[in-house]
């Protein structure tokens, strides 16, 4: 169909046909986007700081206590370098919103758009580069996290990357808040608000779960079990929560990839 | 080449363009005028596919301009000044936007460049003034080097020597053989820089022509008299077959008699008179008259200066 058209309009030049735009070049815009506001680094640094002030907190208190036994499998030194991650997610999801909330209040929407005016690879860039972003700074953090409790923790206690489950509890943790920050792009892109978007992924997240599985009635408690903080699994000791590992983060997936076709049937279809 | 074939968008129940067609051609400036609510702007989001038409249909260069492949070498449009984020300084802004096509860094350099935007490129956007957003957003609209540009209100908050720049700049960019298309409320601009002109008026076409066509349909060389006793001598030039409009109570604008003969008819009937001058018209007047007509909810008819009122009417409105 393009290449019909192109022929006939006579005046193209060999030189626009250079400058296409492509899904590697959105997400190269979208790189240069997210490094060059403020707000990223700062909420990059804040999530850092509470994953390694958690697990060093975490520590120093383990070490002043004698535990004798934890009722776990694991030496506690696994699970001590993921324990900011509740607290970490939060900053995670707030950079999500952010990323897009911040397109639609100041109007740089327009511009994204008019660029790159098939919009849902523009917008799956984003979700990219942020996952990406989330993972990789994540990944470091829990490492660092891992390392800085061993050396902590009484010996009794510490845990080695070769234990079972120790590898994939911190990679679990990265892919967690990788996962989590698309969720949040999505949320973002549908309600196009900054502050909205962080009060309902905060509400699904943090609020809801509390609350509706203590709600005395059946069916409420299954809802309250199937929400996105169930992802939470797969940084977590297995069985220890209510869905076994690659079940519960599944469900976070779900989340994420409903999330994405509404957001990318929205923007789509609605006027910018 | 812009094609506009009956474009309607509705936002709601409020119709904001309804049923418009014209055509923007390359190698000529064409204007986009019409009052605030005209609908300037929603037709020329729906040009770049922000918005959705209704129904009817736009392309650019032969097609829709969510289907080109390289949009940004097509058409560069600045819409809003303010489609930057805050937080991104104006170089960063470019460079994101330039990614998107795999636009080289010096071409990035070089639209700061023509913007005389160098001093400023690595402030932060929040602090610029609108002059200087105006001069980002138009950088944006050059970057892709782009056969057609689209261009909002251009000169919306420049200064002077700004405002002789971008007409300068849409006039070279005609010149070569590109598509350029403005809208401007300043009409003294538009007659100085635009070739042709499109007239819209509550989401309607009013006219479509060249400018010189639409100043020489305005009501041409008039006299504007200030008279305490403006309707009796109203009674007296009727019978010369004068054409005679009134805006306000005492204020007349005589078409088709001399200010001599004006003069000598109220000084023999002794009506005194507190102003008697000549005023040629301009776009700016040629185009009142059409958007009066829209605003007014006057019937429309072919011809184009039909907004003047009768004499009648002038001796009613006192």
């Amino acid at each position: 169909m393009s290449t019909e058209t192109l022929s006939r309009t006579a005046a193209t030049t060999p030189k626009d046909e250079r400058y296409k735009v492509t899904f590697p070049r959105l997400v190269k815009s979208e790189i240069i986007k997210l490094t060059t506001v403020r707000s990223t680094i700062w909420s990059l640094a804040v999530m850092v700081f509470i994953v390694l002030g958690f697990a060093a907190l975490m520590s120093f208190a383990l070490r002043s206590q004698d535990i004798s036994d934890f009722g776990s499998e694991l030496p506690l030194g696994a699970s001590v370098a993921t324990f900011g991650i509740s607290f970490g997610q939060l900053v995670i999801v707030v950079l999500g919103v952010i990323s897009i909330g911040s397109e639609y209040s100041t109007g740089m929407i327009r511009s994204t758009l008019s660029a790159a005016p098939a919009r849902i690879p523009a917008l799956l860039a984003k979700m990219l580069v942020i996952a990406i972003v989330s993972f990789v700074v994540s990944l470091v953090a829990l490492f660092a996290a891992f390392f800085l409790a061993q050396a902590i923790l009484p010996s009794t206690q510490t845990a080695s990357l070769g234990d079972p489950q120790v590898l994939r509890m911190i990679v679990g943790g990265a892919l967690f808040l990788a996962v989590m920050a698309m969720f949040a792009v999505a949320v973002g892109a549908i309600v196009r608000n900054t502050a909205a978007g962080i009060s309902i992924i905060v509400g699904l997240v943090l609020i809801l779960p509390g609350i509706l599985v203590s709600i005395p009635w059946e069916w409420v408690k299954t809802i309250g079990r199937y929400l996105p903080d169930s992802g939470m699994t797969v940084f977590s000791e297995a069985g220890t929560m209510y869905h076994d590992v690659w079940t519960g983060f599944g469900i976070l997936v779900i989340w994420t990839v409903v999330a994405t076709v509404i957001a990318s049937v929205l923007i789509k279809r609605r006027d910018a | 080449m812009i094609e506009v074939q009956n474009l309607t968008k509705r936002y709601g129940q409020k119709t904001a363009v309804d049923g418009v067609s014209f055509t923007v051609r390359p190698g000529i400036v064409t204007g986009f005028l019409g009052p605030n609510g005209a609908g300037k702007s929603t037709t020329m989001r729906a040009i770049v596919g922000l918005d959705r038409p209704t129904s009817g249909s736009v392309t650019v260069n032969g097609k829709p301009y969510a289907q080109h492949s390289s949009p940004l070498t097509q058409v560069g449009a600045l819409l809003d000044a303010k489609a930057v984020h805050t937080g991104r300084s104006a170089y960063n802004h470019l460079r994101a936007m330039a990614a998107t096509h795999g636009i080289p860094l010096s071409r990035v350099n070089e639209v700061i460049e023509m913007t005389g935007l160098e001093s400023v490129a690595k402030k932060r956007v929040g602090g610029f003034s609108l002059g200087m957003g105006q001069r980002l957003g138009i950088a944006v609209a050059l970057l892709g080097n782009p056969r057609t540009l689209l261009l909002d209100e251009p000169v919306n908050g420049l200064d002077p020597e700004g405002v002789v720049w971008v007409r300068q700049l849409t006039r070279a960019l005609a010149a070569e053989g590109r598509t350029v298309f403005l809208s401007s409320h300043l009409m003294s601009e538009m007659a100085q820089t635009a070739d042709h002109v499109v007239v819209i008026g509550r989401g309607k076409i009013l006219a479509d022509a060249p400018v010189s066509d639409i100043v020489a349909r305005a009501k041409g060389n008039g006299v504007r008299v200030r008279s305490p006793q403006a309707a009796q001598l109203v009674e007296l030039l009727r019978p010369t077959g004068a054409e005679i409009t009134s805006d306000e109570p005492g204020l007349l604008y005589i078409n088709g008699a001399q200010s001599a003969q004006i003069g000598e008819t109220a000084a023999a009937a002794g009506i005194v008179l507190h102003e008697l001058s000549p005023v040629s018209s301009t776009l700016e007047e040629a185009y009142m008259e059409l958007t009066a007509d829209s605003v007014e909810y006057h019937s429309a008819t072919a011809s184009g200066a039909k907004a003047t009122t009768t004499a009648a009417h002038a001796g009613g409105t006192r």
